[in-house]
Order: C-alpha cells, then structure tokens, then sequence
C-alpha cells in the first residue's frame, strides 16, 4: 500500500516538469541536467516560451555549445523583443563565435529593427491613431501650414507603419535559421554527392527559401544552396 | 488482429467437400500452426477446379472474360503479396484480380494468392473460411446472336476450411536490454569517416539495418544519450529492404578517442527461436580542442548599469504563460479594418460637412406651396406686409434672397422661370407698385385679394412647367 502511493507521488511529481527543479540544477552548476529539464519544460502548455527558450541559452552557452545558445535567443527574441538582458546574452554570444554583430545595416533596416521591437497590437493601434489624428486634424482644423504640415507627417507615419504591418501579414519574410553544425556544407542540388559550392560556420544567420523532410534551401549573406536540415536551426 | 487456435488439418478441411464441390476446392494455408507476436504469418489462399468441369461447364459471370470463373470471398484477405504478373484471373472480394498458378496434386486448374499478416497480441487467430461462387450449366448451345448460351442453370458454392493459429508470446528468458520490438532476421552495419574533428563539431554516422521482419514496428538504438557526444539530429529512410538513419552527432570534449558500438537486439522465431545481439565496430576517432577565439567584449549596447559585463545573465524564472501578443497574431480581418478604420470615418465625415455646406449655400427655402399658403394665409389675417411677402414668394420661386426680387431683369428671371410675359410684367408692375407706396407715402393700388390672385395664376404656371419636367 505504502509502495503504492509512494510510486502514486512519484508519478504526480514526474507527470508535470517543474522549471524550479531546472533552476535549483542551473545554480548547482549541472548545466546538462538544467538543461534537460528546460527541454522537458517545453510541453508543458501553461510556462511562458520566452523565458524558457531564455534559460535554455543560457544552459546551452554554459556547455558551452555556443551556436544553440544563439539558437534559443534568437528564438527567444521573437517573444521578447525589447529583452536588455537578453540582447546582452545574444550579443556576448555572437561574440564567442567570432560573428561582428555590428555589421553596417542601411538606415531602412535599422529603423525596421528598431519597429520590430515592439509588439504587433501596439503598432496597428500606433499606425491607426497617427492616420486619425492625421485625418481629423487636416480636414477639421483651420491651423497654420506648420501645423498642417506636422499632421500630414503624422498621417504619412502612420500609412507607413501600417503598411509594414500589411507587409508582415500577407507577404512575410522567409523564415530565418541558426546554423547549428560547427560547419554546414551548401551544394547546388540536394544531393550529397554534388561537390561543395560553399561552407558556414556555426551561428550564422540564414533565410530558409525551400524545405524538405531532409534538406533546406538556405540563402546567406556570402551564397545560397541545399544543405542538411540536422546542421541548422528553424527560429520560431 | 483476429484470435488464433490450433489448425485444422488439410485433410479434415478437403474432406468437408460436398459431391457437387469435388469439382472445386478452396483452401486457406499456413506454414506452421504457431507462430510469434509480430512474426511474419504467410497465409496462402488457394483454389482449384477440376479442368474439364472449368472448360464444359463454368459460366462466365461477367462480361469480361474470367481464367477462372469463380468469385471468392475472404474478409480477412485485405492485402494481396506476390501476385504474378501473368497469371489465371478471377474474382476476390469483389474485385478482379490475378493470381500465381499452381499445380496441385489433382491436376486441377488451380491459382493461390497470398497475403502477410502480423499479429501485436498472443492469443488465437482465426481466419474464417473462405468462400468460393461459381456457376454452372447442364449444356451450352450456340447462339448465332448470343454465342455460347448455357442451358440449365445452377449455382454452387464450395467453402474452405477455418484456419485457426497460435500466437505466442515473445519469450522474457534471455531478452537483451537493448531489445526494442524487432522480430525477423536482420543485419546491422555502420558508416562514419569522421576523421580528425575539433570538439563541437559535427560529423556524419549512419546506421543500415536490413533484413525481413516487423521493420517498421521497433525503435532504432538511441543515441542521444551518449555521456560524450551530442546528437544534434538524425533522419531516416525506410525501404522494402530496410532501414537508414543518418546521425549527425559531435563530441564534447577532447578525451574522445573512439565512437562506441552500437548495440541492437531481435528475436528471430526461426527453429531454434532465440533473441540475437548485433554489435557494431567502435569507431576510432581524433579530436581536438577547439581553437581559441578571442572573446571580445564590448560594454552592452544598452543604457543602463549591469552586473556583469563579461559574463551572460543569470536564468530567470519561468511564470505561467499569460495571453501574450506574439508575432503574426493579429486575425487579418482585424488589421485590414483598424487600419481602414480612419479613412472610413474621415470619409464619412466629409461627406457630412459637403452635404452641410451645399445645404447651407443654397438660400432658406421652404416648400414653395407651403410659401404661397402661408402668404394667403397672412393676406387673409391682415398683418403682412404685401410688398415683403410677394417679394418673399417671388424669391423661394426664383431660388434666391428676397432682396434680390426686386431687380432690373426681374421680369426675365421670372419669364425664365416659365411665367408668361403678361404675367410676368404684371408681378414686376404689382412690387414696383408696392416699393413706391413704401417710398412714395402713399397707398398702393393693389389690395390683398388682387396679389392672392396674381399669386395663384403664378403657382398654376409653376405647376404646370414641373409637372412637364
């Protein structure tokens, strides 16, 4: 009877993974169990993803396996955008892998990454209150031509946020992914016995054009090709 | 599955044959009476009939030619294996299909099909009989229309004999630990050539398993348990033959010196039945610290003082998920109408203020018949001023101020408005009447009941020409 609630308790313990036990394992250093533990988390459909796929960088940069730490940051990032810490992880980390993350941006992309901070209801009730103060104020407002002037700048804003948001809706982005592998071969077709067109190192950042259940179509800053799905890392 | 119990012999089944089925015969085969959870079961279903019989008497049933005329219903024959490209046709569970010849010991026109079971649960498994229907005449005349017409017509059905199996258990005695299901004949082999490689980075392992069996019924070994490596994925491909899985693997530390065997156990139920343990060759391997990278730290890019400047931030604690607003979440109906939103209420508020401001631009009319009432109206009480409310009427006809009735081009404004000449001349002589006895000091020649009627006339004009238009 003992035996059997005790195996009872045991089960009831095990069925739901706590991200305490994960946390008390990280501060005792055993990094690999903590970081089990945050990968068990995962299923458990009531924990937050952000501060989840946070902690599993950080276990990951403890191992010492520097590519999926940029891995589950990046994934991080997309559910916490406006993260200080978790910038300063993402940035420490591109660091230890050898990648410049201060690479020249155009104005455009700055000013969209700086956008893409902020979560998506916040910027369509941005972008509709701009074109309706905007509106109100240049057909109700007899005001001066600078004030006119400051109102269609702020319609203008607002039309152009808007469009973003349309953009991101009905014409995303390919999806991007980390490179995982220490170093992951492109070839022109996918097929391993082409030869290699060209070679990317760990924790490079790639759009992914085309899939398979086995190889990816992936386009980076230096070339595109087919390579092995099991060598990157979907960020979503 | 279906029960099994202990099987009939042939001879038992081939005895329940009835005098008019010793033309014909069914049977449904096994090679042994027992077999193991998830063994390959051959099951042959086989059906003869006695040459002559087939060539004088069987009826075609349909009007595509059948080799063998003869339908035969088996509900546990789901899926035909090894049937022969050419051979003798004839209809199974409703469908026309093509099976092996065969030569029984009886010389009879005979075919077999066959089919593969596999069983997940001991027990019995028992296959019903199957069931053969055919048709029969006493003759055939020919038919100059028809051809070869059957004459005394006769059905007939011969039914097989119920097969019945053991299916046993998978024995615990000397079951290995690194047993996963498999049960059949099979070999393992490995490919790697991983050469010298830095600690971290990946190389390529891949794993053949081939043979006959329950392929697709077991897990392959696991390695992502490995105490010294990190599986960072894998992919399989399934064939008839077999099995292949590519691990894409790397090591985590420099004292790696060699990728350890893997493991794999099957139960083969051939005589003697007993479990087997296959074991790969260890694969040497050399690897090496990574390179040092220079670790360069720049102070965060972030306006704030932090506690660490070389170091990650610690772990944070991980609460319930609340409704969070992520990427894409937005229903598109949402976005495209917050969006619209504004142009829409700008729109309809300009619409508004132009209806207002061409409403405001034209003069205060009232309904005119209602003016030329209420002018009559204040004739008849006395209190009106003539001149002031002709020149009232006169304007809600003409669509303009009252101040600008009295004008030079009067009488062409009102000719123009459809009044005729003498009509018109006579309102402009009846106002200047009345301007002149405001300005003269002196009585006008016009009194109240003159003007009404003046006014009528003009209104039966005015009628007149909208009812035209």
């Amino acid at each position: 009877m003992i035996a059997f609630v005790l195996v009872l308790l045991i089960g009831l313990m095990t069925a739901s993974i706590s991200p305490a036990q994960a946390e008390r394992a990280y501060h005792s250093g055993h990094y690999a169990e903590a970081y089990q533990l945050y990968q068990q988390a995962l299923s458990e459909p009531d924990l937050a993803m952000g501060p989840l796929l946070y902690n599993l960088g950080n276990c990951t940069y403890r191992l010492g396996r520097h590519a999926e730490a940029l891995h589950y940051y990046r994934r991080a990032q997309l559910r916490m955008p406006r993260d200080a810490e978790l910038e300063f992880n993402l940035s420490l980390t591109e660091r230890a892998l050898g990648i410049d993350p201060r690479a020249p941006r155009t104005l455009i992309a700055v000013i969209l990454a700086f956008i893409d901070r902020f979560a998506p209801a916040v910027l369509l009730v941005l972008a509709s209150c701009l074109q309706a103060l905007g509106l109100a104020g240049l057909l109700l407002l007899r005001a001066p031509r600078s004030t006119r002037r400051a109102l269609a700048l702020a319609l203008l804003l607002g039309l152009a946020l808007g469009a973003h948001l349309m953009q991101a809706q009905f014409f995303p982005s390919p999806p991007e992914a980390i490179t995982l592998a220490s170093k992951i071969q492109l070839r022109s077709e996918p097929h391993l016995d082409l030869p290699v067109t060209l070679e990317i190192t760990a924790g490079e950042t790639l759009l992914i054009e085309d899939m398979s259940d086995r190889w990816a179509h992936v386009v980076h800053s230096t070339g595109s090709g087919w390579t092995e799905r099991p060598g990157i890392g979907l960020i979503w | 599955m279906k029960r099994a119990g202990t099987i009939l012999c042939t001879t038992l089944a081939m005895s329940s044959f009835s005098a008019a089925q010793e033309q014909a015969y069914v049977q449904t085969l096994a090679e042994k009476s027992s077999y193991y959870v998830q063994e390959e079961i051959t099951i042959r279903l086989r059906f003869g009939i006695e040459p002559s019989f087939l060539e004088n008497k069987l009826i075609q049933p349909f009007r595509r030619h059948l080799d063998l005329p003869v339908q035969v219903e088996a509900v546990w024959l789901t899926t035909i294996t090894g049937t022969a490209e050419f051979g003798p046709s004839f209809v199974l569970n409703g469908d026309r299909q093509v099976g092996q010849s065969y030569s029984d010991d009886r010389s009879y026109t005979a075919a077999q099909v066959e089919t593969i079971l596999r069983v997940a649960e001991p027990g019995e498994l028992r296959l019903s009989s199957a069931v053969m229907r055919y048709a029969y005449a006493d003759s055939f005349v020919e038919d100059l229309l028809g051809g070869r017409v059957p004459e005394g017509r006769h059905q007939a059905v011969s039914t097989g004999n119920e097969l019945r199996l053991q299916i046993m258990p998978l024995p615990v005695a000397g079951r290995p630990l690194e047993f996963t299901g498999a049960v059949g004949e099979f070999s393992l082999r490995i490919e790697a050539n991983p050469g010298t490689i830095e600690v971290g980075e990946s190389f390529k392992l891949t794993l053949h398993l081939e043979g006959r069996g329950n392929l697709d019924s077991f897990d392959l070994p696991r390695l992502d348990r490995l105490t010294d490596f990190h599986l960072y994925g894998q992919i399989e491909e399934r064939s008839a033959a077999g099995r292949k899985v590519t691990y894409d693997l790397a090591p985590l530390h420099s004292q790696v010196r060699v990728f350890p065997a893997i493991a794999f156990a099957y139960f083969d139920p051939n005589e003697p039945a007993s479990y087997h343990r296959l074991l790969t060759e260890p694969i040497p391997l050399q690897v090496i610290a990574a390179a040092e990278r220079p670790v360069r730290v720049s102070p965060p890019t972030v306006d704030r003082s932090l506690p660490r400047e070389n170091d990650i931030f610690d772990i944070r604690r991980v609460p319930t998920e609340v409704t969070l607003v992520q990427a894409g979440n937005i229903p598109p109906a949402l976005l495209v109408l917050t969006l619209l939103a504004p142009w829409l209420l700008a729109a309809g508020f300009w619409s508004f203020r132009r209806v207002q401001a061409r409403i405001r631009s034209r003069p205060a009319v009232e309904p005119v018949r209602a003016e030329a009432t209420s002018f009559k109206q204040r004739i008849t009480a006395g209190n009106a001023d003539l001149g002031d409310t002709l020149a009232a009427y006169l304007a809600a006809r003409l669509g303009c101020q009252p101040a600008a009735v009295i004008a030079p081009d009067l009488d062409v404004r009102l000719i123009a408005a459809g009044i005729p000449r003498e009509l018109a001349t006579r309102c402009v002589a009846t106002l200047d009447d009345f301007v002149e006895a405001r300005f003269g000091g002196r009585e006008a020649g016009q009194d109240g009941s003159s003007v009404c009627a003046l006014i009528d006339l003009c209104e039966e004009h005015f009628s007149s020409r909208r009812r035209e238009a």
